[in-house]
């Protein structure tokens, strides 16, 4: 094999065969049914040595070539018959030994069968993503994917996906793959893989070549893109429910973007195999081209990967549109297509140097997936939901108008109603999810009221990741007593406290937990825990008593209505502890103490008012500092909720200014990636000791960004010297930690936006 | 790899069907793709890895 030069291209990616054999006998596999029969003379799995010699190879080459992040496949045969304990070692070995060099994304492509909860615990601890080898529907699955037996394989693959769809494994969940045969009824496979809610689906081409060129029964000269066509205008007409990556390949290249798949597009393909005996491979699926194709000579015991990089046919892998053949770069769809998969090019005699064997079907393909594209955004109504166009510039400013904001808090609903629906969908339905349908149905306000309790998502979540007591009867029934409507459910006591959102919180004798009867008949509320006295309540005369305490709801000028929460277990979730439920007098103090601070944001700082007054739904009572420090705290997934130890009315104004910063933040981050979740960078800042990562100190720039604006108004108006150090102070630590973020190369371009935007309205007001 | 930012995928279709449809309405794979994001943290900005399901055992 020649080489192309001294040292090719960086390596990014490398494709580990851990086991050579498979426990599946598929006829359309490239490993075993192709002209290359390299896989007979090589060891049956990766020995531990072999695994450590290749992952200092990786490691040397990430080292030598300053990549931030290496992915490594595990791959095969089939990589599960190594076994949980050798692929711990296996694991382990990459781990310590690439990650101090790079960030390692390690996935696995496996068939599924020998997926249990010992392998998931092992992969889990290593951090790999697991994609799973389905062909739809049973029969289409069955199709090719059996055992030497001829027995099918769907079953066993199925309940691999449902266990990777649990709460202690859905984070390995990385996908499906998808092999298309004509015989199956493109939108039942569809359905099929819809059904077992991938976050990722891909479909392959069944390989061929000119020489051995793809099944075409019928009529159709282009059955391929005929079959594919099919899926995409349903996935279309379902508003992409999943992620497909062929056709989201197909709608980045058509706007001038990557493709991010070696099948579509001219993305460098920076990848090198590692056979199980240690020998450096190119991509595999060009076995189906002759015997012996993908073989380099080279092995990880001798050769750096800088020696494979600049083997001809490696590096000739990222040279994009110029490396294709002549007919392709004068073809008007080359960037889309980008030849299609290399190895569909091969014919005998010119080699790699053709067009796609389906290049017909390609061409058919990205023009219908184009036009179908562009008639299914034409066809959406214009309040289709969609993100308004000014939400970045309205939220970078630092306030958010009320339409804005409007729609900020909307998104965040769906989000709760759709981790309710995830946690009945994975735990199954019960009574109270049918009574909170019920409600709905007939009061579909007061079931939005009660889920739009700041800390409804925040239990959703713990539950979904398999923490958390049921709460959806205190949920139902909240929602039932709201409505006015007569309604009997269990509900969970929680260390003696029954809490239903909006409506108020049971004290029973201290201790009492589990499960607890709510009855409400229409006017009268009881909650009832076994033997015990019931309590009965009112809800239409909110009168507290020793034991029932309604929601302390403040009504305020100008429209806002906010909650102080001291009654909901679930607050419990700040830097600091919550108070216990306030004595009377305590709860007048937040009273006046909201409502002059309230006077002053709407007099000094009315650009946050509407978010305030559109969003801030509770405020949580701290425990006070001993010291008399000031506590300040927003929960990251309680949207509309601050928690505070009360201060004097003037520094509440700036607290609370403060500290919706974060959740408006919050919510934005719900939607858009200002950052990149994966950087490791972080930033020495003013107000902290420690390093802060990039998430911190963009929450610490934007929310003391409107700090500084507090004081610089109060500064200007009354000439306080306090006020205006305190404006200097802010300004200088957030145009000081701007530089620091932009210095980590961890903003996102959206996020560069962002910051550019925030130090623009800072650098604005005079110093 | 190429960790190059591409295109940003959305919620913001999702959540629209999810805001007008009944509670017992939503579909599955709707909401589980709201879980990946705010439960599982998935990243929105795609990134090319060919290699992710290059090729199937």
């Amino acid at each position: 094999m020649p080489p192309a030069r001294d040292s090719g291209p960086p390596i990014g990616q490398y494709i580990l065969k851990m086991h050579g054999r498979c426990d599946l006998a598929c006829d359309h596999c490239y490993v075993y049914q192709s002209v290359d029969q390299s896989w007979r003379d090589k060891p049956r799995s990766m020995l531990p040595h072999v695994v450590q010699a290749s992952a200092q190879r990786v490691a040397e080459h990430a080292a030598a070539r300053g990549l931030s992040r290496v992915r490594v496949v595990l791959h095969g045969g089939e990589p599960l018959l190594l076994g949980a304990e050798p692929m711990r070692d296996a694991l382990a070995r990459l781990r310590s030994t690439i990650g101090p060099v790079a960030r390692l994304d390690l996935v696995m492509q496996t068939n599924g069968l020998r997926l249990d909860t010992a392998m998931c615990e092992v992969l889990k601890e290593f951090g790999v993503r697991v994609g799973v080898s389905l062909d739809g529907y049973r029969e289409a699955n069955d199709r090719h994917r059996r055992y030497a037996s001829g027995a099918g394989s769907f079953h066993q693959a199925q309940a691999a996906l449902a266990l990777l769809r649990t709460p202690d494994f859905r984070e390995l969940y990385a996908g499906i793959l998808c092999t298309i045969d004509l015989a199956n009824d493109p939108v039942r496979v569809y359905e099929a893989l819809l059904a077992e809610q991938p976050p990722r689906v891909d479909f392959l081409l069944p390989h061929a070549t000119w020489e051995h060129p793809p099944v075409r029964p019928g009529a159709d000269p282009t059955p391929y893109a005929t079959w594919l066509s099919a899926i995409h205008r349903r996935w279309l007409a379902d508003d992409r429910p999943i992620r497909i990556r062929m056709f989201e390949a197909l709608e980045s290249t058509g706007r001038g973007g990557p493709s991010g798949s070696e099948q579509l597009g001219a993305d460098a393909v920076d990848l090198v195999v590692i056979e199980t005996d240690g020998h450096y491979e190119q991509a595999d699926t060009i076995k189906t081209a002759f015997d012996g194709a993908p073989r380099t000579g080279l092995n990880v015991f001798r050769h750096r990967v800088d020696e494979v990089a600049a083997l001809g046919p490696v590096a000739g892998r990222q040279t994009g549109i110029d490396g294709l053949s002549p007919v392709c770069r004068s073809c008007p769809v080359v960037s889309q297509c980008g030849g299609g998969l290399y190895a569909h090019r091969y014919r005998p005699g010119s080699g790699f140097d053709n067009p796609s064997v389906y290049c017909a079907d390609l061409r058919v393909l990205v023009d219908r997936t184009n036009e179908e594209s562009h008639m299914h955004a034409d066809s959406k109504p214009d309040d289709s939901g969609a993100m308004p166009s000014t939400l970045i510039e309205q939220i970078a400013s630092g306030f958010g108008d009320e339409t804005t904001i409007g729609w900020l808090a909307e998104q965040e609903l769906a989000i709760t109603r759709a981790l309710l629906f995830a946690i009945v969908d994975q735990q199954g339905p019960s009574d109270a999810w049918d009574i909170l349908g019920t409600v709905e149905a007939k009061s579909p306000e007061a079931v939005r009221d009660v889920l739009g309790h700041p800390y409804v998502r925040p239990w959703a979540v713990d539950r979904l990741r398999g923490g958390g007591v049921c709460r959806l009867g205190a949920l139902a029934a909240a929602s039932a007593v709201r409505a006015g409507i007569a309604v009997e459910v269990g509900v969970e006591a929680v260390d003696g406290v029954v809490h239903l959102p909006h409506v108020g919180t049971a004290y029973l004798p201290p201790g009492t937990s589990g499960p607890v009867r709510v009855t409400f008949d229409g006017s009268e509320l009881v909650v009832t825990a076994g033997a015990g006295e019931p309590i009965v309540a009112d809800p239409a005369r909110p009168v507290p008593t020793h034991a029932w305490q309604p929601a302390r709801q403040v009504t305020l000028p100008d429209g806002w209505a906010v909650l102080i929460e001291d009654g909901d277990p679930l607050r419990a979730r700040h830097r600091w502890p919550v108070a216990d439920r306030l004595p009377d007098g305590e709860e007048q103090a937040w009273r006046s103490a909201l409502t002059e601070a309230w006077r002053l944001i709407r007099a000094e700082t009315p650009g946050y008012v509407p978010a305030l007054r559109g969003a801030l739904r509770t405020v949580v009572p701290l425990r006070a500092d001993e010291d008399g420090a000031q506590r300040a705290s927003t929960a990251r997934h309680a949207f509309g909720s601050v928690a505070a130890a009360l201060p004097g009315p003037a520094d509440l104004a700036v607290l609370l200014v403060h500290e919706f910063q974060h959740g408006k933040l919050g919510a934005l981050l719900d939607l858009c990636d200002l950052f990149d979740l994966d950087s490791d960078a972080s930033v020495q800042v003013a107000w902290r000791p420690d390093p802060r990562p990039v998430e911190g100190v963009l929450q610490g720039v934007y929310a003391h960004a409107a700090v500084a604006d507090v004081y610089r108004v109060r500064a200007g108006r009354d000439a306080d010297a306090t006020a205006g150090r305190q404006y200097t102070k802010y300004r200088q630590w957030t145009l000081d930690a701007i530089t620091g973020l932009r210095a980590t190369g961890g903003l996102t371009p959206l996020g560069t936006s962002f910051v550019d935007q925030v130090e623009a309205a800072v650098l604005s007001w005079e110093t | 790899m190429k960790p190059v930012p591409a295109t940003m995928d959305s919620l913001v279709e999702p959540l629209a069907a999810i805001t007008t449809a009944p509670l017992q309405g939503i579909r599955a794979e709707q909401a589980a793709r709201v879980v990946r994001r705010i439960v599982d943290s998935e990243t929105l900005v795609r990134r090319l890895d060919v290699a992710a399901f290059n090729s199937a055992p």
